[in-house]
């Protein structure tokens, strides 16, 4: 059936092309194959994979992608598959050049606009057909398909385009769950309009159980968390000049014994984060060399006492409007209160993630380490009336 | 030739061709015709064993697959956009040529939106990859 | 103080404690709409569309010319434009179900009053212009079989000979209602339906309109009267004509007894005259019934 459709849509297609591209001689001269303009991460890296979709899979050595080698040999390939792929090739290849001629048009403009906002939507429409050019381009749906998001480049807007795609689908979908269902809003912010992927890791640690980025709402333990996380915080919109980034770590379960209730602690407190598409990571590396002049609130682990309920680590990512200073938002981490924190310096928070932590055997040791005092442990008492 | 503790072998061949061959499960008695007509009809009915193999392709036959999927679409779309585009033009040159009808000539245009029962001839036929050798009747008058 | 009525999360008191004794929807701080399906990770290969060759739905489509579907485009569509032209026709509106006033809320909120006249309400009939040209939809087809109902399995070969004549899989009907003298009880099987589409549609059209029809000597054609008044028209051919049908031909000792079908032709057409008009294009003759 596969192979019939196949011959109607080639022998469609074919007519098409003897039509239309009489004047183009190879597939080597269109505007795919051309690197003068296009990045070179728009290629496909692997030759023996792209040898196979651009010539022919040869039956005796079999696909590349596949590994295993008698697999591979025993592999048959649809019939007609790469004539029909060469006319489908020429003809979305037309499409894209035109797509690049339309931009060519549109760069003209913004070098002669006058405001910034016409540049900035002369800008968003050049975008928008950046990833239209590219979004059909097997080398690009071959790399968006099979090579892990930290391969692609994210200078690329179809890149950035797929990847948001791909981060709705799912990633999205779970932070927004547990955040829900962790009660992280309203208890800490409000609410939340994601417009970044936030995603967490301890490299500190040794186990790939723990040094693996953190699903969201996961319960780790005090060792594994004694470090602080790597954040890496990608942007899908275009960051033309370098943005500013707040980030906190709060726990919203520190008992308060005096209100028979509960209070916010500030954890850890990052300003004034510069991060662009590609450079989109807070590591250890720039911690070293530049923690100090972000860091208004040195990290300390949650470190929950015995008997006491789970507690969440609250990370919020907020874009800054302007510079701050760390000076005046050093204080006290105890009793936070983050939305006085939001609203006094202009915040808008764009990302979140969180992780949960109970007592266990490595909090003590956790607490000797930041210098702590040692930890209560707290009773049920059982009495006639709950004290309220 | 092996001797085996029951005897001879062709002691035992004569006891293996004289017992009942062993049939797993009941015996059924043979189905009449009219029986097995209908089991027949119904196996052709029923969908086991007709859903065709998913086929396993490589990535590189996956990508090129839907690369022909994505050319075919936007084809098809832009031959869509044409085709609507015509019907729309000849609605308007319609309404148009109406229009003129009804300033110039209001009896023709009485008679052009007259009410009748409108049907297609018989004789149209939808056209076919092999048509007879004589494909079109010159002298061709409708049955009275 | 009453322990129930607890909203604020207290360190010294568990969860149970506060819960009421309902179950209460738990409100939503977002506006990202969650899959719950989308995160499961056993759904996922249910997750690929059907048009994608990974899921295990794929069917290919457009496997072969369909000559109905071009002519009708190539051809047909702008005959169809011209022949229902109307000049200056305006929209001709249904019956539609009525409010009970707005005087009380008792009449706000109760159900709408059955439309004027007609009872059921009925639609709008846009005039035709070139995005609404009538169009063949679908075509259902139905037989029903009485014998069946006594012994069920003989509705087998009713499925079967649907689906030898259309090429997709017929569905069993059942009988709805209680009806004594005709031995009709609910929930007995009795008779088969099947709705076409694509090319499966046409090839129907074609077998129907070149094979069949032909063939029967007192066919006069489908009854001008023939109709739903919605643009759908009916019309029946009885056990004998359904032996033209070569899928049938072949194999008639495959099928000593024969079930008549009701064919109806589902079009897009708001009025019954201009799906006729449509019909008879597509090669089904018309007669006046006297």
């Amino acid at each position: 059936m596969l192979n019939r459709t196949n011959l109607t849509r080639a022998r469609s297609l074919r007519y098409l092309a003897s039509k239309r591209f009489q004047s183009t001689e190879s597939s080597s001269t269109g505007i795919w194959s051309d690197f003068s303009k296009r990045s070179p991460s728009l290629k496909l890296s692997n030759p023996a994979i792209k040898k196979n979709i651009f010539d022919k899979i040869d039956p005796s050595e079999g696909p590349a992608s596949i590994q295993n080698y008698s697999r591979r040999l025993a592999y048959h390939s649809i019939n007609e598959i790469d004539d029909t792929f060469k006319v489908a090739y020429e003809y979305l290849q037309e499409q894209s050049a035109e797509k690049y001629q339309q931009i060519e048009v549109l760069e003209k403009q913004v070098a002669q606009a006058q405001s910034e906002t016409e540049v900035k939507e002369l800008k968003d429409r050049i975008e928008a057909l950046l990833v239209e050019a590219e979004a059909s381009n097997p080398e690009v749906l071959y790399n968006t398909s099979y090579l892990s998001s930290e391969d692609l480049d994210k200078s690329q807007p179809v890149y950035r385009q797929i990847l948001k795609e791909k981060w709705e689908a799912f990633d999205l979908m779970v932070t927004m769950q547990r955040l829900e269902q962790l009660h992280v809003i309203p208890d800490t912010l409000p609410t939340l309009d994601p417009k970044v992927d936030v995603k967490v890791k301890f490299p500190h640690n040794l186990k790939d159980e723990f040094s693996s980025w953190v699903t969201p709402g996961e319960i780790l333990p005090a060792f594994a968390v004694s470090q602080p996380p790597t954040i890496r915080i990608q942007e899908f919109e275009r960051v033309d000049q370098e943005q500013l980034y707040t980030v906190v770590v709060v726990n919203p379960d520190t008992p308060d014994l005096a209100t028979n209730s509960f209070s916010t602690t500030l954890q850890y407190g990052l300003a004034n984060v510069p991060l662009n598409n590609v450079d989109n990571t807070i590591s250890t590396s720039t911690l070293l060399t530049q923690g100090d002049s972000y860091t208004f609130q040195h990290y300390i682990p949650l470190t929950p006492e015995k008997n006491a309920q789970n507690q969440r680590a609250c990370l919020w990512v907020f874009r800054q409007a302007k510079p701050l200073a760390l000076d005046a938002l050093a204080g006290p981490n105890t009793h936070f209160d983050i939305r006085t924190f939001v609203e006094t310096n202009s915040l808008n928070p764009v990302g979140a993630h969180v992780w949960r932590q109970h007592f266990d055997r490595s909090v003590n040791d956790v607490r000797r380490s930041y210098g702590l005092e040692k930890g209560k442990v707290y009773h049920r008492v059982r009495q006639a009336h709950p004290v309220i | 030739m092996f001797k085996t503790i029951w005897g001879s072998d062709k002691a035992v061949a004569s006891v293996a061709a004289t017992s009942k061959i062993f049939i797993r499960g009941k015996q059924k008695a043979a189905m009449t015709p009219s029986t097995q007509r209908i089991v027949n009809q119904l196996s052709a009915l029923s969908a086991s064993r007709k859903q065709p193999k998913l086929l396993s392709l490589c990535n590189e036959d996956l990508i090129k697959n839907r690369t022909i999927t994505n050319a075919w679409n936007v084809y098809k779309r832009k031959l869509f956009q044409k085709r609507d585009e015509q019907f729309e033009k000849q609605y308007n040159s319609i309404k148009n040529a109406m229009e003129d009808l009804k300033q110039t000539s209001p009896e023709l245009f009485e008679l052009a939106n007259a009410k009748e029962q409108k049907r297609f001839p018989l004789e149209m036929r939808i056209p076919t990859d092999f048509p007879p050798n004589q494909p079109w009747v010159y002298n061709y008058a409708p049955k009275k | 103080m009453s322990i129930a009525r607890q909203f604020v999360r207290q360190f010294s008191s568990t969860g149970v404690v506060g819960k009421p004794g309902y179950s209460t929807v738990e409100p939503v701080h977002h506006l990202v709409n969650i899959r719950k399906a989308a995160l499961k990770p056993k759904y996922q290969g249910l997750l690929i569309p059907k048009d994608d060759i990974r899921s295990v739905g794929f069917k290919p489509t457009e496997i072969d010319q369909d000559r109905v579907a071009e002519y009708y485009q190539n051809t047909l569509k702008s005959d169809l434009l011209l022949h229902n032209y109307e000049h200056g026709a305006q929209v001709i509106e249904g019956e539609k179900k009525r409010s009970w006033g707005t005087d009380s809320p008792y009449k706000l909120y109760r159900n709408l009053k059955k439309a004027k006249r007609v009872g059921r309400a009925t639609r709008d009939i846009h005039p035709i212009k070139h995005d609404n040209v009538p169009q063949l939809e679908s075509i259902y087809i139905q037989s029903y079989n009485k014998w069946a109902l006594e012994e069920s399995w003989l509705n087998i070969s009713t499925r079967l000979q649907l689906s030898q004549i259309t090429n997709v899989k017929a569905k069993q009907i059942y009988a709805k209602a209680n009806i004594l003298p005709w031995r009709l009880r609910e929930g007995k099987p009795c008779g088969a339906k099947v709705e076409i589409k694509g090319i499966d549609m046409s090839q129907f059209i074609t077998t129907l309109t070149e094979l069949v029809l032909p063939r029967i000597r007192t066919f006069k054609g489908i009854k001008n009267t023939s109709g739903d008044s919605n643009g759908n028209i009916t019309f029946g051919l009885d056990p004998d004509n359904l032996k033209y049908f070569p899928e049938i031909e072949s194999f008639q000792d495959l099928f000593p007894n024969l079930n008549g079908v009701h064919i109806t032709f589902k079009t897009t057409a708001r009025t019954d005259e201009q799906a006729r008009t449509l019909l008879s294009a597509l090669g089904l003759p018309f007669y006046d019934p006297n």
